[in-house]
């Protein structure tokens, strides 16, 4: 077994599984440009991830590593976690999570809704004494769309990264709580659209707390 | 008539001893745990402390020692002298085993971190002075020679998640953060901790179930993907803190796997909160350092010893998934092998600096009190900083 970066266009698959129950989610679907492969032989050979196109062909398929946690209350391991990072292919449309050749639970992409992501002009909202949380403004007119979450990411002077502070989300409505960037006086802010397969950063602004 | 203390020191005050030599038991160089044959590595810039254990047996009366050592390598000669004087009583002699169980019965050294630099470092006792009275002989071996090793960094992300219950929002403390970086600093093989923490908005909410600790991974797991992606370092790991609601709701700690191999992308989570007096032998304010430190180590391939033993009938205690694991009872060290931890303290945190015997502490890996790094645990997280320190270059 042996692990390994790759980079290239990805697609982030996280997932639950519970063998004893026949269930699973797929939770996270995201793009990524790095990659962790792992050599493995201790795939369960029961459960898999698939891809296919529109017209249900299979594009991609393969057993799923599953992460089994470690204290657990019984000792027992019947709950796990997949992490899985599928190499982009043109055409994918649906990513399925089988067990034992059922399908657990599947994701569907959806083609965004232009009308649905109209943004105004980033911002906080007004700084209050004593309050430390600020909402972004000029996301209120997004609507929920299914198949579409956001991602919301901070870029500060002392971590030069874009961080996540939001993920998964089906609305960007999120609090940015200035005493996390005790330092800080300004924050960059990026607002990442995402179909799970492509993103598109809708909102990017330099942000001040003052 | 009253003495000035400004002139002559007063003889009355000094009863000699007639003591001229004093013999050394040994000398000992600790970071985290450590023995009297050295045999858990010395890492580089990690604070250490020198105690040089002197024979009681052979004292009659009460004296205060006090003394000096000189440290040198490549990167110079430096004295140092100690941060305790030792008292010897003669009706209460103590042997090696009991000074090095007690923080004051030895002398004590603080080296600076610059001391602690890669390749050969050498120790050596220079004075013993009998407080009021002067310098004595020294007899037994004066010098410890040591090889500091350098040590990778561990890197962590540590992200605090909010909830809510319906009614109310909760959020980890700052404090639990500080203590939980701490106890890293502290009791791990490396003096550089590569740390970063956020809060965000949880995927869960209150009470907690099965599978929330699950969605916690999940979480982690899609951050981190996302991040790495955005250049976080690919070998940092991922911890996710969620507070307790002062006993409210309690989030049992998991690591998504045990990896037997390097595997940074493996997630854990545990619940932070404050001790109320007791909690896993704790009395400070926070019990979010051991219980972080324990799922933590399962990301490094540790497993869990088996301490106390698992009850199928109270379904409480713990598999025992590490049949390598050395010491009886969960225990710091055997008797045989006679490693003894070392808290350094933390000031910032209101943490004294303490000797942790071996019998009354226990590895971080068991479920019993007071939790440390056993030499065994210690060395194989050490073993596997390195191993991922070497990844992905």
């Amino acid at each position: 077994m042996n692990v390994e970066i790759e980079s290239g266009s990805y697609i982030n698959v996280v997932a639950i599984v519970n063998k004893k129950e026949n269930t699973g989610e797929i939770l996270y679907v995201n793009p990524a440009s790095l990659a962790t492969r792992i050599e493995s032989t201790s795939e369960d050979p029961d459960i898999s991830i698939t891809v296919e196109d529109g017209a249900q062909n299979l594009l991609f398929q393969q057993q799923a590593l599953v992460r089994y946690s470690a204290c657990n209350e019984s000792g027992s391991y019947e709950e796990g976690l997949i992490q899985l990072d599928i190499p982009y292919m043109d055409g994918m449309e649906v990513i399925k999570l089988v067990f034992d050749g059922k399908v657990l639970a599947s994701y569907q992409r959806q083609s965004p809704d232009i009308s649905s992501s109209h943004v105004g002009r980033l911002g906080f909202s007004p700084a209050l004494v004593s309050v430390t949380k600020r909402s972004l403004t000029g996301l209120e007119n997004i609507i929920e769309q299914k198949g579409v979450t956001y991602t919301i990411q901070v870029k500060t002077a002392e971590f030069k990264h874009w961080h996540v502070i939001a993920v998964g989300l089906n609305l960007p409505k999120v609090k940015i709580d200035r005493n996390q960037f005790p330092n800080e006086t300004t924050v960059d802010i990026k607002v990442i659209k995402t179909t799970g397969f492509d993103d598109e950063v809708i909102a990017e602004s330099h942000l001040s707390f003052e | 008539m009253s003495h000035n203390i400004f002139e002559e020191p007063n003889e009355n005050l000094l009863q000699a001893s007639g003591i001229t030599e004093l013999s050394i038991l040994g000398i000992e160089l600790t970071q985290s745990i450590q023995s009297m044959n050295h045999d858990v590595s010395i890492v580089e810039g990690k604070p250490a402390l020198v105690r040089v254990y002197i024979d009681q047996r052979t004292i009659m009366t009460s004296i205060n020692v006090t003394g000096e050592i000189r440290w040198y390598s490549d990167a110079g000669e430096h004295f140092v002298v100690p941060i305790n004087i030792v008292n010897i009583d003669s009706t209460t002699p103590k042997d090696l085993e009991s000074q090095r169980d007690e923080l004051s019965a030895a002398l004590n050294f603080i080296l600076p971190p610059e001391a602690l630099q890669e390749g050969l470092l050498v120790i050596a006792l220079d004075r013993l002075r009998i407080v009021g009275e002067g310098e004595v002989a020294i007899n037994g071996n004066t010098q410890l020679r040591l090889t500091v090793e350098k040590a990778p960094p561990l890197r962590i992300r540590v992200i605090g998640f909010r909830y809510t219950d319906g009614n109310q929002s909760f959020t980890p403390d700052a404090v639990h953060f500080a203590f939980f970086k701490s106890y890293l600093l502290r009791s791990f093989p490396t003096n550089n901790i590569d740390w970063s923490q956020i809060v965000v908005d949880g995927n869960f909410q209150a009470p907690f179930d099965d599978i929330t600790a699950s969605r916690v991974h999940a979480h982690l797991a899609a951050m981190r993907s996302r991040e790495i992606s955005a250049g976080v370092d690919p070998r940092t790991h991922y911890y996710g803190i969620v507070s307790d609601a002062n006993g409210r709701y309690f989030l049992r700690g998991k690591a998504a796997d045990i990896p037997g191999i390097p595997s940074p992308d493996i997630v854990a989570c545990g619940p932070v909160g404050e001790p109320n007096g007791g909690f896993g032998g704790d009395t400070d304010v926070s019990y979010a350092d051991w219980y972080g430190a324990h799922e933590l180590c399962h990301t490094y391939g540790r497993y869990h010893p088996g301490f106390p033993p698992y009850d199928p009938v109270t379904e409480r205690g713990q598999d025992a998934s590490d049949a390598n694991f050395p010491y009886p009872e969960g225990n710091l060290s055997s008797d045989a092998l006679e490693h003894v931890g070392f808290d350094i303290g933390d000031n910032n945190l209101n943490l004294p600096m303490k000797i942790l015997p071996r019998q009354l502490h226990h590895d971080v890996m068991t479920y019993k009190e007071k939790q440390w790094l056993s030499a065994y645990t210690y060395q194989a997280i050490l073993e596997r900083l390195r191993q991922e320190d070497e990844l992905f270059n």
